[in-house]
């Protein structure tokens, strides 16, 4: 019997005990793959204050939906704000753009709304606005406040301006026809143009009512104006009463211009008063000088084009005349006084555009080298307000547009009273032309010779014969009278002519029965006639 | 040749003999007796106008000869122009129904005009005249007035044709005087 031989096997290379530690290795490596791919990105944002913010419990929010909460909050190098590290969830990664904006919404009651109530009792949070610029940004800059409106609302935002401050301030709404339709996102003083910047956002549909036709004013308070009709009060909304609001609408008589883009600038009229009288947005500044007194021309005063206003004189330019008459050594040789005046075309109904313009332009440079002029004309004799007028003047020397510090200039013609002179002048050179002396002395010779004329008639007048000449004149009215008695329908002349007429109607009728014979018989003179019977009357049977 | 030229003045001669027939001549008048009494003149009325219409003026008596056909007779003559036959007709015959005395060139202040349009023979044997008559200076109050009326011939031949025609102007002159105011009415009114 054969001992039994152990059968030695090759045990397996790796222990089952292995199992334990790789199971474990591939579980960290899809824990380290989950967090990498579900983790999102940590920004920084920079608040003035660390107001409302709480390490590891603010959230932040985009439509109500968290996106990530603050991790820590510290100071900034400069120590004048805080930063605030947060880390957002993977999905916020796109909405990380150049400019996103973030701020801290909490409850905030003002006079017009309350807003973030339900921060009372869940604490502030940081609210995200996202952007539409380049991605991948990691640090931003927070606003001090929420922002009036969403960053992706349709609508129209625009930049007005006024060099006056207003009693408008963010929040404010804007009105058009009384009805709001958008609202003043911020208000600034530009110190540079030393002009009160205002942004205003106009709501959706109605940023289609804007165009660069319309004006945009202060529609703040009260306004209450006296004029020869009485009292007027004009009230806006109990909006605008309270807090002021920006009106904008299209001027009367205006028509609608082209579409704006965002960031259009419009300038911010005090009122509409002052749209009205300034309704124009477009114009051209021409300079026309005088040499006659500009007495009683005063800045405002209309410039016509033969009584159509065209605009108005914007001011006398005598700073910059002496400044010129200095810089050449021209002073005391009495130059013309240069007025600075500005028309607008859409005042002769053209349209309100920068074209209008160039075309005006133009035209006033054909029509110059036409005999186009400028005058200075009396507007009230009471008041010695006076007005530019342009006009044609046919007899006008030949003269183009020159210009004066950079505005083109309008030849000028000295009219009114200066013209009256000038023809007062001719129609008295043309008096002393008159052959006076000649026509004086034919005119004695003539009265001399009538003079004869009337002794000669008194003479004849005079004449016994001249005075029996009435009573023959009577003499044979009389005769005439009893001649033409003897031819009335009684007399024997008369009756007489009655019975030679009748007569000759009778051979009247004669000849005319013989040339009918004769046409229907020629031979009738010769020969017999036979005048046929005449037809017999018959009786009834 | 020489026999030709002797008969011509035979001819000639033979034709001046013949005797061309003699017309006769109408005249109208009046067929009442002659009145020496001497008429009033009418203080109110007096005879204006008398027209007729162009084809009655001629000599001869018309006679219709078929539809819109007259002829003048040829040897059937008024005796005198037919317009002042007519005319011193009615003249008369106004006069003498009326009582009072219509002459021309009278005080009267209303004028009696007439205008003839048709007077002539007609085929069925009657005489017929058209007539309107108005007066001037009444203001219009009786308006223009119309006579048409037919009277059959008593007999054949031109001669009852023309008293046919005189009896009718004489029914004229009567509806005119008839029409008129009354010559008392006149004397009241002068008073």
């Amino acid at each position: 019997m054969a001992a039994e031989q152990a059968v030695v096997k090759k045990s397996s290379s790796i222990s089952n005990v292995w199992f334990i530690p790789i199971l474990a290795l591939l579980l960290g490596a899809y824990m380290v793959l989950h967090s990498w791919m579900t983790e999102g990105p940590e920004i920084e944002i920079a608040f003035k204050t660390a107001e409302g913010l709480e390490q590891g419990k603010t959230k932040i929010k985009y439509r109500n939906v968290d996106m990530g909460v603050v991790d820590s909050v510290r100071l900034n190098e400069q120590f004048d704000g805080v930063i605030a590290t947060a880390k957002l969830d993977r999905q916020a990664e796109a909405l990380l753009r150049e400019d996103t904006r973030f701020w801290v919404v909490t409850a905030s009651v003002s006079v017009d709304r309350i807003t973030g109530l339900d921060t009372l009792l869940s604490g502030a949070y940081i609210q995200l606005a996202p952007g539409t610029g380049q991605d991948g940004w990691r640090h931003f800059e927070a606003l001090e406040q929420a922002p009036l409106t969403d960053t992706d609302a349709d609508g129209l935002r625009l930049h007005l301006t006024s060099r006056e401050a207003t009693s408008i301030t963010t929040g404010d709404a804007v009105l058009y026809h009384g009805f709001k339709v958008g609202r003043v996102e911020s208000v600034e003083f530009d110190a540079n143009a030393r002009v009160v910047d205002y942004v205003i956002f106009i709501d959706a549909p109605y940023h289609k009512l804007v165009n660069t036709s319309v004006r945009f004013w202060d529609a703040s308070g009260i306004s209450i104006s006296a004029g020869a009709d009485g009292f007027q009060v004009e009230i806006g909304s109990l909006d605008t009463v309270f807090l002021g609001g920006v009106a904008f609408g299209t001027p009367p008589g205006i028509a609608p211009g082209d579409p704006v883009d965002h960031n259009a600038e419009f300038r911010l009229y005090e009122s509409f008063e002052e749209i009205q009288k300034n309704p124009y947005k477009f114009g051209t500044y021409y300079v026309v000088s005088f040499t006659q007194s500009v007495k009683g021309l005063q800045p405002g005063a209309p410039v016509e084009y033969r009584g159509i206003p065209i605009g108005r004189v914007e001011r006398l330019m005598l700073r910059d005349t002496l400044r010129l008459q200095q810089a050449d050594n021209s002073e005391g040789t009495g130059a013309a006084i240069p007025v600075l005046i500005y028309l607008e075309p859409a005042r002769l109904e053209m349209p309100d555009r920068q074209s209008s313009v160039d075309s005006f332009a133009r035209g006033i440079e054909t029509g110059v080298s036409n005999g186009m002029r400028a005058s200075l004309e009396s507007g009230s004799i009471i008041t010695g307000a006076k007005f530019v007028n342009i006009d044609y003047y046919a007899d006008a020397e030949p003269a183009q547009i020159d210009t004066f510090l950079d505005y083109p200039t309008i030849p000028t013609i000295e009219t009114g009273l200066g013209q009256i002179q000038y023809k007062v002048e001719t129609i008295l050179d043309k008096v002393n032309n008159l052959p006076l002396e000649d026509t004086v002395t034919a005119a004695n010779s003539a009265l001399a010779s009538l003079d004869d004329t009337l002794a000669s008639l008194d003479h004849i007048l005079e004449n016994e014969s001249t005075r029996d000449l009435t009573r023959q004149l009577q003499e044979t009215l009389s005769e005439l009278q009893t001649a033409l008695g003897g031819l009335s329908p009684g007399s024997g002349i008369y009756q007489s002519l009655d019975a030679s007429l009748l007569q000759l109607n009778r051979t009247l009728d004669n000849i005319e029965s013989l040339t009918g014979t004769l046409a229907k018989k020629p031979n009738a003179v010769v020969f017999p006639t036979t005048i046929p019977a005449d037809p017999e009357p018959e009786a009834r049977p | 040749m020489r026999r030709a030229l002797c008969l011509l003045p035979v001819l000639l001669l033979c034709a001046c003999a013949s005797q061309p027939p003699s017309p006769t001549y109408y005249l109208l008048r009046p067929a009442a007796d002659l009145d020496s009494a001497q008429l009033q003149p009418s203080t109110r009325y007096t005879l204006g106008e008398v027209s007729i219409a162009p084809y009655i003026n001629q000599p001869g008596l018309l006679l219709e000869t078929g539809e819109g056909r007259v002829r003048p007779a040829a040897l059937h003559l008024w005796a005198e122009p037919i317009e002042a036959g007519i005319r011193t007709y009615l003249l008369q015959e106004i006069s003498r129904l009326y009582g009072r005395d219509l002459l021309p060139g009278g005080t009267g202040d209303q004028r009696i005009n007439l205008r003839i349009d048709q007077l002539h023979g007609t085929l069925e044997g009657d005489a017929r005249l058209v007539a309107y008559w108005w007066l001037d200076g009444d203001d219009g109050a009786m308006g223009a007035r119309r006579f048409a009326r037919s009277q059959p011939l008593a007999a054949n031949g031109y001669n009852a044709l023309a008293s046919a025609e005189r009896d009718l102007l004489g029914q004229l002159a009567a509806d005119i005087a008839a029409a008129l105011q009354a010559p008392v009415d006149e004397e009241n009114a002068a008073q």
